[in-house]
Order: structure tokens, then C-alpha cells, then sequence
């Protein structure tokens, strides 16, 4: 996975237009999700992200989705799963998930505003989603969620 | 599905002209099945041309390997070509370098089938020194 300074991009948003690193960040640090849509672990993880993104305030990480799947696929995946975070397509020639190297998903980078690299995942990891929970300050698992410790992407 | 594979032959020999991305799901499903189905056939050596691949994941990469284990076991042989920057460097990370052989060019990459017939081999070693500071 990438460290150090977080690649450009330059990619369609789900809802239209486009978007880049510079323009989706702002002053505070940057959650990307790379994502399939039949990949079961991402099916897994992005209700628990959904819950971050609701409970989402200006002082938290903004949270932006790289689909690896073309705009219909991806908005029937958001659909299914009540998927509000804003969307982004990394499909003709994968230049995002080449750029971050990515070689599973769902694969997760924090970024500092700076556009440092703070922390990458992959695969579904409690401790990254309780970490990065934590700095909204909220709870994403409740006692009734059946959770792992540690899913493979 | 975002995986088409066209097949041709030269001289023999297999060639796949793979486009598009081998991924975990339908994508890596279908190319094991087209080279389990090459693995059937006589002398099934195959080349794969990666020209147009843009992307491949770890389910990609073990798809590969399946593919040539498959292959090897039948008595073929597979080889690579025109591997783009990031799928080289997949294979050098994953140390899958030393089972294909790479080639930039088809031709090569066919003659090297034949014994006696000259070619020119991907230089990996090269590859990984002229980008160790990317």
C-alpha cells in the first residue's frame, strides 16, 4: 500500500462531475474507501461507514467512496446498502486504484489535510473503523453488531 | 463483466489478448476457465498479452498462478507480454517474477518456444533498478 504523500486524482462523481484530491479535501483529515461492488467484505464494511458518515459533523474525517465498478453497479450497490457517502468511479484504466496500488479491496487510507498518508487498511479491520470512529468521537459498533476482529478484502 | 479475452494463435501457440481488469469475481472466474479449457488441449502453450489489462488484484494474481500451474501440468508453458509499469511491479512485489517469463515483444515471446531461435527477454533486474526511487 502507499505511503507518504497520497497521489493525485482526477476522477467522475457518482452524482456528476468530477472530482480531485485537492478538491474533495479540505481542513480536516480525508477517509478514501476503495470498493467493489461484489465484494463481500466491502458489502460488510460500508454499513459501519454509512453509520461514521451520519454521525459525520464539520469537525470529522470526510469520507469519500472510490468504486472500482461502473455508475450503475455502484449506484445499486449504494442503494442496497443505504449508502449516502459521496462517490467516486475509478473505472476506464483504474488510475486511482493503480495510483494507490491497490491490490485489495476494500482498502481504506487516511489522509492528513497536508495530504499525507496517516493510515491504510485492508480488508474490513475493527480496530481501524473503532480508530477512525474515534475521531468523530463516536461509537460505530453497538453490542448487538456480530463483528470480527479482522475480515480479508 | 470488465474482462474480454480474445484468442488467436501463431504458429502454434496460444496467444489470449486480455482487456480490461482480473479481479475477484466474474472477471478471474472466466479467464481460469478459458485456460483450464487450453489446459485440455495438446501442448497448450500460451502467451498472455497484458497489453490492455489496466488493472489486476490479488485474486488476479492468484489466477495467474492457477493458470500457469494449470498449464505446466499439462506441459505447456505460460509467458507474458507487454506488461505495463504497475502489473510488473505486482509481480516483482509478490515475487511472481520468477514464474513467467516477461517479454516486450510477441515475436519473442513466441520464439522463445522454439529452440534456436533468437530473443530478447524482459530484463526484470533493469526494471526494478531503474524505478527503485519512484
Amino acid at each position: 500500500m502507499m505511503q507518504g504523500k497520497a497521489p493525485d486524482f482526477d476522477l467522475p462523481s457518482l452524482d456528476g462531475g468530477r472530482q480531485t484530491l485537492d478538491s474533495v479535501q479540505g481542513e480536516m483529515p480525508l477517509i478514501l474507501v476503495f470498493y467493489k461492488t461484489n465484494c463481500p467484505t466491502c458489502q460488510f464494511l460500508f454499513p459501519f461507514l454509512e453509520r461514521l458518515q451520519q454521525a459525520a459533523t464539520s469537525a470529522s474525517p470526510r469520507i469519500i467512496a472510490i468504486s472500482q465498478d461502473d455508475a450503475d453497479a455502484t449506484r445499486s450497490f449504494n442503494d442496497r446498502f443505504g449508502i449516502t457517502i459521496p462517490t467516486l468511479l475509478d473505472t476506464a484504466g483504474y488510475p486511482a486504484s493503480n495510483a494507490y496500488r491497490i491490490t485489495n479491496v476494500p482498502t481504506l487510507y487516511l489522509i492528513a489535510p497536508d495530504g499525507r498518508i496517516l493510515r491504510s487498511s485492508a480488508g474490513f479491520e475493527k480496530a481501524v473503523i473503532e480508530e477512525l470512529a474515534s475521531l468523530s468521537s463516536v461509537t460505530v459498533f453497538t453490542p448487538d453488531d456480530r463483528v470480527p476482529v479482522f475480515r480479508p478484502g | 463483466m470488465s474482462l474480454e479475452i480474445q484468442e488467436r494463435e501463431r504458429e502454434g501457440i496460444i496467444i489470449l489478448d486480455l482487456k480490461g481488469r482480473i479481479t475477484s469475481g466474474p472477471e478471474a472466474g472466466s479467464f481460469r476457465e478459458t485456460a483450464s479449457a487450453i489446459a485440455s488441449r495438446p501442448e497448450p502453450n500460451l502467451i498472455l498479452n497484458m497489453a490492455q489489462v489496466d488493472y489486476v488484484d490479488s485474486t488476479g494474481l492468484g489466477a495467474m498462478v492457477m493458470v500457469a500451474t494449470s498449464i505446466k501440468r499439462a506441459g505447456g508453458k505460460v509467458k507474458l507480454i507487454n506488461m505495463n509499469k504497475r502489473n510488473i511491479e505486482l509481480l516483482v512485489m509478490t515475487k511472481l517474477a520468477t514464474i513467467f517469463e516477461i517479454f516486450n515483444d510477441e515475436q519473442d515471446a513466441i520464439n522463445s518456444f522454439f529452440p534456436g531461435r533468437e530473443i530478447h527477454t524482459f530484463d526484470i533486474l533493469s526494471f526494478v533498478k531503474e524505478h527503485e526511487n519512484d
